[in-house]
């Protein structure tokens, strides 16, 4: 949490001495699907969190936290439940109409430990938004995760999110409804064996703009 | 028949007499009387025997005009062109009324203006204008009965300045510009329009004409806000109305579909796809409602580039006038007013 109280700080302070701004500051719900090492090891849950975003001119600045309680699907298994916290930081640069290259974080925790595989990771890749409407976008992302570690250890040398992305609201940016859906696979491997985890993660929410 | 020419030749020259001014020599008077009852020989005794008297120049210039009226009624035109060019010389803007005087008269006296040297009709007209600016000066009229060389000159206690020198006969239109011979506006104050003119017998004629100049500054040209014609056009249009946004929704959803399905891991089961079910639904709710709202404005490329290219033209415009006007502000504008005429 400390992390992303100092991320918070650093995005209020980056706004408040920056000129032409936008922040947005926004809460929101969120559904998942979690799914580590096989077909049986499947979780899903409802969460619930807030995000910050500064766009300053060509620059933008994102960061997320979403708290998820997450129940095994089957529940004769003897999976038990637990919690994440899922914290998603982003710089963007806009290079052309519409499409941002993003630069970024990506930290998942796991309460009570154990229960699932923490994780951190850097990402980049692009971001790629469309005005349909008076105020309304719809977009497009893809990450790559690079440099994943886990609390389990091993590696994962081919990890994505892929995202889709709408915002909808009046043009004067007071408010906006947001839907954030995020795609990540993770091919993980310990000593060669194969451990992947995939999660599905859509957050439908509200952002005040000021 | 001779009283009849006589009373016709009348006729046609009433104004001639009724416009003088009013006479105080009491020969001169009778003369007048005379010449009204057309008594031609009495108008000739009582003309001569005024002149021998103590005349103003204008009843002078009268009785000359009166004996030319009656040497030519009664046809003695060498008498009568020789008292008009008497009349022309003491009164060189003396004319007659070709609408009121008979031909014969009036070719007299033409014939008498053939044979001296004056400078008539010396007018310097009122005018307005940038000194040195090329056209531009105040208008020089007259007229020179004979073949002489014209110098005209304007004149202001130490300067004398060439207007034109030439050989002429006949009317002469000059314009003088108002400059130095250094091409620095002339001083504000009284100038004498001087015009000399030498005649192949050696004889001369000088006549003059007053002037007031006073100097102002130039107008100068008011910056334009927006050019004549041309208006700007608006940078935005709105577009029709189209399904254009539920499709671009449905493409995009469809994308983030087809990758998470594409990129889903074998070994893992597959996904419920109910997250990408709600994202998609959201994105395929707004794309429907953006369809049926009115479109956003969108920029008007080709108005934009109109408008740039128009405002271009305006600020190049209002350049060109800010050079202008710095070089206006470095004129002087004079006004020439004559004041008083007179010849020598």
């Amino acid at each position: 949490m400390n992390r992303v109280m100092v991320l918070t700080s650093l995005l209020a302070a980056t706004g408040a001495s920056a000129r032409a701004q936008t922040v947005l500051l926004g809460v929101h719900g969120a559904l998942g699907d979690y799914r580590e090492v096989s077909p049986n090891l499947r979780f899903r849950g409802t969460g619930i969190g807030g995000s910050l975003a500064l766009h300053v001119g060509r620059f933008s600045a994102e960061g997320a936290v979403t708290r998820m309680s997450y129940d095994p699907r089957d529940k004769t298994g003897g999976d038990s439940s637990f919690e994440s916290s899922q914290i998603d930081a982003r710089l963007g640069i806009d290079v052309a109409s519409g499409l941002t290259a993003e630069f970024g974080l990506l930290r998942r925790t796991v309460d009570p430990e154990l229960s699932a595989q923490e994780m951190g990771a850097a990402r980049i890749g692009v971001r790629y938004s469309k005005l349909i409407g008076p105020g309304a976008t719809v977009g497009l992302r893809g990450n790559y995760l690079a440099g994943a570690k886990f609390t389990g250890e091993g590696s994962a040398g081919l990890a994505f999110e892929l995202g889709l992305l709408v915002s909808v609201g009046p043009q004067n940016g007071r408010y906006r409804l947001t839907a954030d859906y995020g795609f990540q696979r993770i091919d993980r491997k310990v000593g060669g064996a194969k451990v992947p985890i995939e999660q599905s993660l859509v957050r439908l929410g509200v952002a005040v703009g000021f | 028949m001779r009283r009849t020419g006589l009373s016709l030749l009348l006729t046609l020259i009433p104004a001639a007499l009724t416009a003088q001014e009013i006479v105080q020599n009491a020969t001169l008077r009778q003369a007048i009387q005379a010449y009204e009852a057309l008594d031609f020989p009495r108008v000739i005794v009582q003309g001569r025997a005024a002149l021998r008297q103590r005349l103003t120049a204008s009843e002078r210039a009268r009785a000359e005009e009166l004996l030319g009226f009656a040497f030519s009624a009664t046809n003695q035109p060498d008498s009568a062109i020789a008292a008009f060019k008497e009349a022309i010389l003491l009164d060189p803007n003396r004319q007659l009324d070709p609408r009121r005087v008979s031909p014969r008269i009036t070719g007299y006296f033409n014939a008498a203006l053939g044979q001296v040297l004056v400078v008539r009709q010396l007018k310097v007209d009122t005018a307005r204008f940038v000194s040195g600016t090329p056209g531009s000066g105040a208008a020089i009229r007259f007229t020179v009965t004979s073949p002489a060389r014209v110098r005209t000159r304007a004149i202001s206690g130490n300067n004398s300045l060439l207007i034109d020198s030439s050989i002429v006969a006949g009317t002469l239109n000059l314009r003088w510009n108002g400059t130095l011979a250094n091409g620095d506006p002339v001083p504000a104050g009284n100038w004498t329009i001087v015009v000399d003119a030498i005649g192949t017998g050696q004889n001369t004629y000088s006549a003059s004409q007053e002037v007031q100049v006073t100097a102002g500054a130039v107008d100068t040209v008011p910056h334009l806000t927006a050019l004549p014609g041309y208006t700007e056009l608006p940078e935005t249009e709105i577009p029709p109305q189209s399904g254009r946004p539920l499709g671009i929704a449905l493409l995009y959803s469809g994308f983030a579909g087809a990758g998470a399905l594409a990129l889903n891991n074998g070994d893992l089961g597959t996904s419920t796809g109910r997250e990408i079910g709600v994202a998609a639904g959201a994105a395929l709710i707004t794309g429907f409602v953006m369809m049926l709202k009115k479109p956003a404005p969108r920029p008007a490329l080709g108005n934009i580039q109109y408008n740039r290219l128009l405002r271009e033209q305006l600020t190049r415009r209002n350049n060109d006038i800010t050079q202008q006007n710095a070089q206006l502000r470095r004129q002087v504008q004079l006004t020439v007013v004559p004041v008083a005429r007179g010849t020598r």
